[in-house]
């Protein structure tokens, strides 16, 4: 498989759909996706987290829940399903168990990992990333899906279950606690 | 408002690309998959299976280690009774050449490069994490026969102040690294090769480091191979083990100064083979030497003793803060894994 091509940034993320009706999904498909899209994936969650390894956590949970689902046939497009239970994840945030689950275990695996923070050193990704934590984790949804998803409001609306209209508002409000951060006018 | 969204966008690109997940994470998602797979009685019994074998490995492998205190440590720190030199005298004179032996060894290593040079405790390329379909193609990796691309991606010269070896270098240590394992039926493809980051272990801890990652047919996880020169890893001649503490650590604290090294000991309380241990050191401009003695307690009184083992401490502050001098094991000459230390100065 060729990692590079098949990245994307969470849209429908592989060509093999599910079929409906309890058909068993091609094991092959999954493993495709898995490769194809962990990065995006994981990015995504990063950018909602704020943490690397809660974004991997989140990534390899979302995709352990979408396992058997997908194996009995009742995901009709998997990419779009992992990447919403990426977002529900992260919107979840670490009252989880799993998270818990997931700190023992990145403990174990790699006790000493050295923090190094993507962006570390320029300084616009490092106050964009203070900015972005600063917001609520649902207006942090929004800007993520709308602006590093490139998802339309009306599919934003759909994949956080909220109204369009609360999508715009979260928009604008986080678009006005981040444009400091960011630059461009103030004429909006 | 559309230039600001359009700000935005390109910084949140910008930000989510300077992350780069760790390679061996479709590893980890497939092994979340296999647990989660399992009912919640088998998950059970599975992870006591699992502890019960990390407790018989840990035990095991502390075992041995002070088995070897308790034949080396003594023999070097207690002389026969029919010579008569002062022991701790005796003791302290070996333990003085071996600290100074381990200091010579790593007495040109460039401390004022920048950024400091690796020193790695593993190799230079990690295998796959998972996903060999079948044993061939495992067995193909191990042996190193892969096939090339037909071509080699460019890639820069520099990343994060490392120089950088070409794709096409970095294939060549496949084959260098090849294993001693049975020859390969079949040969490996390379399907793509990109630059992106892995994790290796160095004298600074765990650090992810630029690599290329070849994905190979048939290999579910990439293999990466670390992208930076051989100008910039550092290492020194081995020397021969004398066979005493094997496996040292040390964190450093803030202070830059407080080294607590981890070692595999007895327990302490257990009578008659009570061990006692001193660290000794000895410090260069380029390096700090450790030395662990262990000496019986009682002497007079131990026979036999059963060995129990567990991780011990000793605490040490330096005389100079640590920088980027390179901690060193007197016993074999090997460099120190210490966490805690900045990888820089």
């Amino acid at each position: 498989v060729d990692v590079t091509s098949r990245e994307s940034n969470g849209g429908p993320l592989t060509a093999d759909r599910g079929t409906r009706g309890g058909t068993r999904n091609p094991p092959d498909a999954f493993d495709a996706l898995v490769l194809g899209s962990y990065r995006s994936l994981a990015r995504l969650a990063y950018l909602m987290s704020g943490d690397q390894a809660t974004a991997e956590d989140v990534v390899a949970e979302a995709f352990a829940r979408c396992w058997i689902p997908w194996q009995h046939g009742t995901v009709d497009e998997l990419g779009p399903y992992v990447r919403r239970t990426v977002v529900n994840l992260c919107l979840q945030g670490q009252r989880r168990r799993f998270l818990e689950r997931g700190a023992i275990e990145r403990f174990r695996a790699r006790p000493e990992t050295e923090s190094d923070e993507p962006g570390n050193g320029v300084p616009h990704l490092v106050d964009l990333r203070r900015a972005l934590l600063a917001l609520s984790v649902e207006h942090r949804a929004v800007v993520v899906l709308r602006f590093f998803a490139d998802l339309s409001e009306q599919e934003t609306a759909e994949e956080l279950h909220v109204p369009i209209g609360t999508v715009k508002s979260r928009t604008s409000r986080a678009l006005k606690a981040l444009r400091p951060m960011i630059g461009g006018n103030d004429d909006g | 408002m559309a230039e600001i969204e359009e700000l935005l966008r390109d910084r949140l690109h910008e930000l989510g690309h300077a992350y780069d997940p760790a390679p061996d994470l479709p590893g980890r998602i497939t092994d979340r998959i296999e647990r989660s797979g399992l009912s919640g009685g088998q998950r059970q019994r599975l992870a006591r299976r699992t502890q019960r074998r990390r407790w018989a490995t840990g035990v095991a492998m502390l075992g041995v280690v002070v088995a070897l205190i308790l034949f080396y440590g003594p023999r070097s720190a207690v002389p026969p009774s029919d010579s008569h030199p002062t022991p701790a005298a005796h003791s302290a004179s070996q333990s003085t050449e071996r600290l100074r032996r381990a200091l010579r060894i790593w007495s040109g290593f460039p401390m004022k490069a920048s950024p400091r040079p690796l020193i790695l405790l593993e190799g230079q390329v990690n295998a796959p994490a998972s996903g060999f379909s079948d044993d061939a193609t495992k067995i193909a990796f191990g042996d190193g026969a892969i096939n090339a691309p037909a071509a080699f991606p460019p890639g820069p010269a520099t990343a994060g102040g490392f120089p950088l070896v070409s794709a096409q270098e970095a294939f060549g240590l496949f084959r260098s690294t090849a294993g001693q394992g049975p020859p390969a039926t079949i040969d490996l493809d390379v399907t793509s090769v990109q630059l992106g980051t892995a994790v290796f272990e160095t004298d600074r801890g765990y650090r992810p480091l630029p690599a290329w990652l070849f994905a190979f047919g048939g290999v579910q996880d990439p293999a990466a191979v670390l992208a930076v020169s051989r100008a910039a890893i550092f290492s020194a001649p081995s020397l021969p083990t004398d066979g005493s503490l094997a496996g040292l650590g040390a964190r450093l604290s803030s202070d830059g100064r407080t080294l607590t090294v981890t070692f595999g000991g007895a327990p302490s309380g257990i009578g008659p083979c009570d061990l006692e241990y001193r660290l000794v050191t000895a410090a260069s401009k380029t390096g700090v030497a450790l030395e662990v003695n262990a000496r019986q307690a009682h002497p007079n009184r131990a026979s036999v003793c059963a060995l129990p083992a567990s991780v011990s401490h000793i605490v040490t502050v330096l005389s100079a803060p640590l920088g980027n001098r390179v901690v060193i094991d007197a016993a074999n000459g090997a460099a120190v894994p210490v966490t805690g230390a900045p990888p820089d100065g």
